[in-house]
């Protein structure tokens, strides 16, 4: 299971240095055992050639290396269990501009968060 | 092979008659099922598989898997956006049934909503591009 969590934040915090202003959740539901990845905004997730090429490749490898594991990849959704986070990624915005963006790996228990990269841009 | 379109058309129905009568969890099985079944249709009269060999190619393993990495390849390398529709539509009602059939909690009328939105996508994807 560790590798398969491990895959997944590896994968999503290069999608995190991608796109600027992107937003990243990943969760793994313990009831239908699914490893969840929400994703937002949509003029990203279904319009940019280049998101949709990282889940094109995702899909595939995902299940080329874990063939006996489900993943989700989908927007925001209530029907969706994301209590057990596993990343967070969460750009901060302030009168619509972007100001920085902060990945968050709950993969460490050691200690609650780690901040992985803060990047500032210019307000 | 008409017949698996049948059968993936009967589920659907079968979804519908069972939402619409408030028998939301046996609903979501329909569903699913009709997603299988359209995509072995899609695989067999669209990218020429046999059903036969998807029988004995997948025997042993997760049959259910093996059509989703098979068909899922095919729409890959017809468009990426298509591909990345498909699993994302696959993997929500997998999770649902899963939901569904096996957890203690019932399925609500916001869950039938997504699924009903997912399946008319799904179905529409595969019908007009991939049959």
């Amino acid at each position: 299971m560790d590798a398969v969590k491990d895959f997944i934040i590896e994968r999503l915090k290069k999608l995190s240095n991608m796109f600027k202003g992107i937003s990243i959740k990943y969760a793994f539901d313990s009831i239908t055992e699914f490893h969840i990845i929400e994703i937002s905004p949509e003029n990203i997730r279904r319009r940019d050639d280049e998101y949709i090429r990282w889940e094109s490749e995702m899909w595939n490898d995902f299940f080329a290396m874990f063939p006996d594991e489900d993943l989700l990849i989908s927007e925001p959704c209530e029907s969706n269990d994301m209590h057990n986070v596993l990343f967070d990624n969460i750009p901060i915005v302030d009168s619509g501009n972007l100001l920085y963006c902060i990945d968050l790996d709950f993969g460490e228990m050691d200690s609650f968060f780690n901040i992985d990269t803060i990047d500032l841009l210019a307000a | 092979m008409i017949n698996l379109k049948t059968k993936a058309d009967e589920n659907y129905d079968a979804f519908v008659l069972l939402k619409d009568n408030g028998k939301l969890n046996s609903s979501i099985h329909c569903a699913y099922y009709s997603a299988f079944l359209l995509s072995i249709y899609s695989l067999c009269v669209k990218f020429g598989y046999l059903y036969e060999d998807i029988q004995n190619n997948s025997r042993g393993k997760d049959n259910h898997a093996y059509i989703r990495n098979e068909l899922g390849n095919k729409i890959r390398q017809a468009k990426l956006l298509d591909c990345v529709e498909f699993h994302t539509c696959l993997s929500k009602l997998k999770k649902e049934r899963k939901k569904a059939d096996y957890s203690k909690n019932l399925v609500t009328n916001k869950d039938v909503v997504n699924i009903q939105d997912t399946i008319d996508k799904f179905r529409n994807l595969i019908i007009t591009k991939y049959i």
